[in-house]
C-alpha cells in the first residue's frame, strides 16, 4: 500500500502540475474578449419569407457564466445571459444612447442632481408579478449591503448614502433611492453624473425579485428557481456545458424578437471553438486563436467589432528607473505600436493614440491631435533622453512584468526588441495572473506592467479615472493633483463642450508625465455564420442584446 | 478479508486530514487570494467577503472548520462561483469524468493488454515490432496533439462525429479514442514487458517440461503471473482517468473535472480546490484497495489474511 500511504504527496504533486499547467493554458486574464452586442435600433427589417423555420441561435460563450445574479455576475459572459434575461431601466444603443426599457421615461432635475424615472406599470416578471420601482430598490440595496460583499457595488457610488452604507457607515434609510410609488423611482445623486442614464444598461442596476432571492437564497439564480423580466427567459443550466434561453412569450418585446431559443454552449478552447464553427455546430465564435488569425481573417463569415477597451503599459513611477518623466516618455515614444498590431496581436487592433480610445463619445472633440504616434520614434526618444541629460547607458535594466500568456509574452518580446533599438536594457518576467495582480499592486519592485481596461459606461471618465492618485486601479504610484482636479470638476462641468475640454486638458497631463504607455485599442474579432443577421456587439464589453438577432433561411 | 478492508477504510481519515492538511498551507502559501481582482476593491468589501467566507479567522480556524464540515459530508461553498457549492460542483463533474476515464481506460485495456500479450509471446516477430511501434508512437504524442487530429480527420473531414462537447453517444467517441490511445500504449508495452519477464521463469520451463499443451501454459502460468505488475498500474491509473482529465476535457470542452484543477487553483477557489484533493485521495486509496483485492484472485499466495 505504498501508493495509498503516500497520497498526499500525490496529490501535492497534482497541485504543482496543475499551477504550472495553469500557466501554460489560462489565457489573458483581464483581457477581456467576450463580446457584446446590438441595440434595438437601426436593424435591418426582414420580409418574413426570408426567415429560417427554426430560430435557433448556437452561441459559444466559451466559459460557465461565474454568477447571473445581477448584484454579483461581474464578467461579459455573465453580463450576456443577464443582459437577456433580465431589463433594466433603459437599454443603450450602438453610440451608447440610451433608449427606453423598463423605464417609459425619464427626467434629470435642473441641477442634475435628481433623476426620476416612470416605470409602466404593465411589465411583468416571468412568474406573473408586475415590475415596480421597489423591485429596483430592492437590487440596488441589496449590491450595497456589505453582506452581499459585491465587487460591483462601487458603481452605485454616485447615488446619494450608497457609499456610507456600503462601507457601514450609513443606514439603508438614508440612501437616496425613493420608490413609494410603485411606478417611480426618484434617485437622488452625489454630483452631477451625466453618464448616470446610460450607466442603467449596466447589469448592476438591473431588478431582482426579491421574494425569489429570499426563498432561494445562493440558488435563486438556478434555471428551475429563477424568476427575470427580460425578453428571453432561462429554461435550462447544465454547468459548465450549456444553458439555453428561450423567447419570453410576455415580454413587451416578445412580438419584435424573432429568437424563439439560444444555445449557449461552453467551449473554452478557441481552436476547438472554431473548428465547432466550421463544421456547422455553433453560428458564433467569439474568441479567435491567434495562431489561425491569418486564416480565419480571409473568411466571408469574419468580422471585427469595435471595442472601447486599451492595453497599456503602466510605468511604476516610485521606482528609480522610472522615476523620470523623460525616460518613461522615451520609452513610449520607442514603441513600435503599429508593429506590434501587425505582426503580433493581429486582430487589426488600432494604435493606441491616447489613454481614452477612439469611438468614445466626444473623443474627435477633445483628442483633436493624436498624442502619441502609431510607429516608433527611435530619433525622437533619443533627444528627449539627450535633452534631459540623460545617458541611456547608466540606466539599469528596464523588467517588464506580465501574467503568463503567450500572447501578452509576444508583445513584451516586441517591445523588449523595440526598446533595445533606443538603447535600453530590457527584461521580461512573467507571472500567474492572481500572483501578478499582487505584485504589480503591492511590490514596489514592480518596474513595467501590462494591464488592460473595457470600459464599464460610455464616457471618457470611466477610463481617466483609472489613473486617479492612489485609485484601486492605478499601479503608477503616480499621481498628480491637476488630473484629480480634472475629475472632480468633470463632474460639475456645465455641458458636454466644457466636459470634453477638461478630457483634453487631463490626456495632455498624461502625455506630458506619461505614467502609462498605451498600446493599443482592442477590437472585438468574431466569427459570424452569414445567415445570423442583427448581431451588431456593442463596443461597450458588457452588453449583448440578443432580441435584434434574425436567422435567415441557409 | 472484511477486517482487512475496514482497517484500510479507517486508515483513509488520517490520510486525508494530512491531504486536506497539505493543500490548505499550500494554496495560502500562494499569493493572491479569491478575491484579488483587476478592479481592485475598496478596503472594506474586501473586508466584507473575507468575512462572508470565514477569511478573516486564523488558519488553523479555517482548517478545523474545514474539517468538521468534511466528515459531515459539507465540503463548502465556491468562493469564485457564487452560489454554488463545492458537492454541486463535483456532483455534476465528475460522473462526466468518470464515464470518459471509464470508456478510455475500456478502450486502453481491450486493445493495450491483448497488443501486449501477442508482442509478448511473439517476441522478435513483424506482430512484436507493430506492437511496440504503436506503443511507441501512441506513447509519445501527447493528447493536445492526437485530439485536433481526430477533430480534423474525423470530424471537420469524414463528418462521422461532433468535434466537440459531451451531449450524446456520439460526441463520446471521439474523446474516449484520444484518451484511449496513450493509455493502451502504455498498457501494451507494461504487458509485453511483463510476459517476457515471465517467460524466462522456471515455473515455465518446467510446466513446458512436464508436457503441458502450450496453450494451457500461456493461460495457466504465464498470463495469470503477468499480469500482477499490469494491475498494480492499472488501479492507481484509472483512479487518474476517472477524476478528470484535463487536456482531453479541455480540448473537446468536456464538461469534467479537469477544469477545475486547473481554474480552482488559479482562482484561488480554496474550498474546490481542497475539495477536489479530497475527493482525488478518497478515489487513489479506494482503487488501491481494489487493486489489493485482485491481486489474491490473480495469485492465492498473496491472498490477505
Amino acid at each position: 500500500m505504498k501508493l495509498s500511504k503516500s497520497s498526499p504527496l500525490w496529490a501535492m504533486l497534482i497541485c504543482i502540475l496543475v499551477v504550472a499547467l495553469a500557466g501554460v493554458v489560462v489565457g489573458c486574464g483581464g483581457e477581456e474578449t467576450t463580446t457584446t452586442a446590438a441595440g434595438g435600433e437601426g436593424t435591418t427589417t426582414t420580409a418574413a419569407g426570408d426567415l429560417a423555420e427554426d430560430q435557433t441561435l448556437r452561441l459559444n460563450v466559451n466559459t460557465e457564466p461565474p454568477s447571473i445574479d445581477p448584484n454579483i455576475g461581474t464578467d461579459t459572459t455573465s453580463a450576456l445571459v443577464m443582459n437577456n434575461i433580465f431589463e433594466g431601466l433603459v437599454h443603450i444603443d450602438y453610440e451608447g444612447n440610451p433608449f427606453p426599457g423598463a423605464a417609459e421615461k425619464w427626467e434629470v432635475s435642473e441641477d442634475g442632481l435628481t433623476v426620476t424615472f416612470t416605470l409602466r406599470g404593465t411589465d411583468k416578471w416571468t412568474n406573473g408579478d408586475t415590475v415596480t420601482s421597489q423591485d429596483f430598490k430592492d437590487s440596488w440595496v441589496r449590491i450595497l449591503e456589505p453582506a452581499t460583499a459585491a465587487d460591483y457595488a462601487y458603481m452605485l457610488y454616485v447615488i446619494e448614502g450608497a457609499e456610507e452604507f456600503n462601507t457601514g457607515d450609513g443606514t439603508v434609510e438614508d440612501l437616496g433611492i425613493d420608490a413609494s410609488d410603485p411606478k417611480v423611482l426618484k434617485v437622488s445623486l452625489v454630483g452631477k453624473t451625466p453618464w448616470f442614464i446610460p450607466m442603467m444598461a449596466h447589469q448592476s442596476f438591473f431588478p431582482i425579485h426579491k421574494k425569489t432571492v429570499d426563498e432561494f437564497g445562493e440558488k435563486w439564480t438556478e434555471a428551475e428557481n429563477i424568476v427575470t423580466n427580460g425578453p428571453f427567459q432561462l429554461v435550462e443550466w447544465n454547468h459548465e456545458s450549456d444553458m439555453k434561453l428561450e423567447k419570453w412569450a410576455d415580454h413587451r418585446l416578445a412580438a419584435e424578437t424573432a429568437l424563439n431559443t439560444v444555445n449557449l454552449v461552453m467551449i473554452n478552447e478557441a481552436t476547438t471553438g472554431v473548428a465547432a464553427f466550421e463544421n456547422g455546430e455553433i453560428d458564433i465564435q467569439e474568441e479567435l486563436p491567434t495562431a489561425d488569425m491569418a486564416r480565419l481573417k480571409a473568411l466571408p463569415e469574419y468580422k471585427n467589432y469595435p471595442l472601447l477597451g486599451i492595453y497599456y503599459y503602466g510605468f511604476n513611477t516610485a521606482n528609480p528607473a522610472l522615476e523620470k518623466a523623460e525616460v518613461r516618455k522615451a520609452l513610449s515614444m520607442a514603441i513600435d505600436r503599429q508593429s506590434i498590431i501587425d505582426n503580433v496581436a493581429q486582430a487589426d487592433q488600432l494604435p493606441a493614440t491616447s489613454f481614452t480610445p477612439k469611438g468614445m463619445p466626444g473623443w474627435d472633440v477633445f483628442m483633436k491631435d493624436a498624442l502619441i504616434k502609431p510607429t516608433a520614434d527611435v530619433e525622437g526618444a533619443k533627444k528627449v533622453l539627450a535633452d534631459a541629460g540623460i545617458d541611456v547607458a547608466t540606466l539599469p535594466e528596464i523588467v517588464i512584468y506580465y501574467n503568463t500568456s503567450e500572447g501578452h509574452q509576444a508583445i513584451a518580446t516586441a517591445v523588449q526588441e523595440q526598446w533595445k533599438q533606443a538603447g535600453f536594457k530590457a527584461s521580461l518576467k512573467n507571472m500567474e495572473w492572481k500572483q501578478y495582480l499582487d505584485f504589480v499592486q503591492n511590490n514596489d519592485e514592480t518596474m513595467v506592467y501590462r494591464m488592460g481596461w473595457v470600459a464599464d459606461f460610455a464616457d471618457a471618465y470611466n477610463f481617466l479615472d483609472v489613473l486617479r492618485g492612489g485609485g484601486g486601479n492605478n499601479y503608477t504610484r503616480w499621481a498628480s493633483a491637476d488630473y484629480d482636479k480634472g475629475l472632480s470638476d468633470a463632474l460639475q462641468a456645465a455641458d458636454d463642450t466644457a466636459r470634453f475640454d477638461i478630457y483634453s486638458k487631463m490626456e495632455q497631463i498624461l502625455e506630458d508625465e506619461m505614467p502609462v504607455a498605451p498600446i493599443y485599442w482592442y477590437t472585438n474579432p468574431e466569427l459570424v455564420k452569414e445567415y445570423v443577421e442583427g448581431y451588431e456587439p456593442n463596443p461597450l464589453g458588457s452588453i449583448t442584446n440578443l432580441w435584434t438577432v434574425k436567422i435567415l433561411k441557409h | 478479508m472484511l477486517k482487512f478492508i475496514a482497517r484500510r477504510v479507517l486508515w483513509t481519515i488520517p490520510v486525508l486530514l494530512l491531504v486536506v492538511l497539505f493543500t490548505f498551507l499550500l494554496m495560502k502559501a500562494i499569493p493572491g487570494g479569491p478575491f484579488t481582482g483587476e478592479k481592485s476593491i475598496p478596503a472594506e468589501i474586501l473586508a466584507n467577503m473575507n468575512a462572508k467566507y470565514g477569511l478573516d479567522r486564523p488558519w488553523y480556524e479555517q482548517y478545523f472548520r474545514y474539517v468538521v464540515g468534511m466528515f459531515q459530508g459539507d465540503l463548502g461553498v465556491s468562493m469564485t462561483q457564487k452560489g454554488r457549492t463545492v458537492m454541486d460542483i463535483i456532483g455534476n463533474a465528475f460522473p462526466v469524468s468518470m464515464q470518459l476515464g471509464f470508456q478510455a481506460f475500456l478502450l486502453a485495456v481491450v486493445v493495450g493488454v491483448p497488443a501486449g500479450v501477442i508482442a509478448g509471446l511473439k517476441h522478435n516477430t513483424w506482430m512484436d515490432y507493430g506492437a511496440i511501434f504503436y506503443s511507441t508512437v501512441g506513447w509519445a504524442i501527447p493528447v493536445f496533439i492526437t485530439g485536433p487530429i481526430l477533430i480534423y480527420i474525423f470530424a471537420l473531414r469524414l463528418g462521422w462525429f461532433p468535434t466537440s462537447t459531451w451531449k450524446s453517444p456520439e460526441h463520446w467517441v471521439l474523446p474516449s479514442i484520444t484518451l484511449g490511445l496513450s493509455l493502451s500504449a502504455y498498457f501494451a508495452r507494461l504487458t509485453r514487458g511483463s510476459i517476457l519477464e515471465t517467460l524466462q521463469q522456471d515455473f515455465v520451463r518446467t510446466a513446458e517440461a512436464k508436457g503441458l499443451p502450450r496453450r494451457l501454459v500461456i493461460r495457466r502460468h504465464i498470463l495469470r503471473n503477468s499480469l500482477i505488475p499490469v494491475v498494480t498500474q492499472a488501479g492507481p491509473l484509472l483512479g487518474f482517468v476517472i477524476t478528470g482529465s484535463f487536456l482531453t476535457e479541455y480540448i473537446y470542452a468536456i464538461p469534467g473535472l479537469g477544469r477545475h484543477y486547473i481554474y480552482s487553483v488559479s482562482n484561488r477557489d480554496y474550498s474546490v480546490v481542497m475539495g477536489l484533493a479530497v475527493l482525488l485521495s478518497a478515489v487513489i486509496i479506494l482503487a488501491n484497495l481494489v487493486v489489493d483485492i485482485v491481486y489474491g484472485w490473480l495469485d492465492p499466495r498473496i491472498r490477505i489474511e
